[in-house]
């Protein structure tokens, strides 16, 4: 009986797969302006900033610096 | 074994099988709702369009001529817009402007009973209102095709 109500529970959790990513006539989102990955200029600039500073003197991106995001 | 029934009856039921008919209700400009089936006893060409969508933009000028061409004779074209901002779809019809009936489902539900596979996608009714055939996409190549189906259909 319990095997059963399990199993019947397990084939419900199937049906969640029929609703599954984007319908062909939502693809518009994609394109909106605020779905695209550098949306945040700033955030950006700040991270990269953070990354040369900060990764500088390990090799890799540049050959600059001590690490402490002062330049 | 009867509790494995009814969740399967349930798991069927969540995975719709809805079809492609001409019984649905579609809203036009104003909101209005307007059935389908108000075209049976014509053949019937229902194609799904979005602003956005570039095949949409060359088939646009194609259904423009065969609605022009074949609608002494009994066609129809129904182009629904499955916009989510009607201003998009207005921008549209200002550069390729259609004389062809324009409906408006920007919930996309409509789409989801038909099922649609891509952007644009195109469904032939006959005069009895059954689904003959059907298209996802609009090719140049195929338009001499897509135009010989209208006119069998139109003939029987």
């Amino acid at each position: 009986m319990k095997l059963k109500i399990c199993l019947g529970l397990l084939m419900l959790t199937l049906g969640g797969c029929s609703s599954l990513g984007v319908e062909p006539w939502q693809k518009q989102h994609f394109a909106r302006e605020d779905m695209a990955l550098n949306h945040e200029k700033l955030d950006l600039s700040l991270d990269d900033h953070i990354y040369f500073s900060k990764e500088g003197s390990s090799g890799g991106r540049a050959f600059a610096g001590g690490g402490c995001g002062c330049n | 074994m009867k509790y494995l029934w009814i969740t399967l009856l349930i798991f069927v039921s969540t995975v719709s099988t809805a079809a492609p008919s001409l019984d649905v209700m579609v809203a036009d400009k104003q909101g209005q709702l307007v059935s389908l089936s108000e075209f049976k006893g014509k053949v019937v060409y229902v194609d799904f369009w979005a602003s956005w969508c570039g095949p949409c933009r060359k088939s646009f000028p194609w259904m423009e001529q065969m609605h022009n061409q074949y609608q002494a004779q009994g066609l129809a074209v129904v182009a629904i817009n499955l916009d989510t901002e009607p201003r998009f779809a207005e921008q549209f019809l200002k550069d390729l402007p259609a004389s062809f009936s324009i409906l408006y489902n920007p919930d996309g539900d409509i789409a989801r009973q038909f099922d649609l596979q891509g952007m644009p996608s195109s469904f032939i009714f006959n005069r009895t209102g059954e689904l003959v055939y059907q298209h996802v996409g609009f090719f140049n190549k195929q338009q001499k095709q897509y135009e010989q189906q209208l006119i069998d259909l139109l003939k029987e």
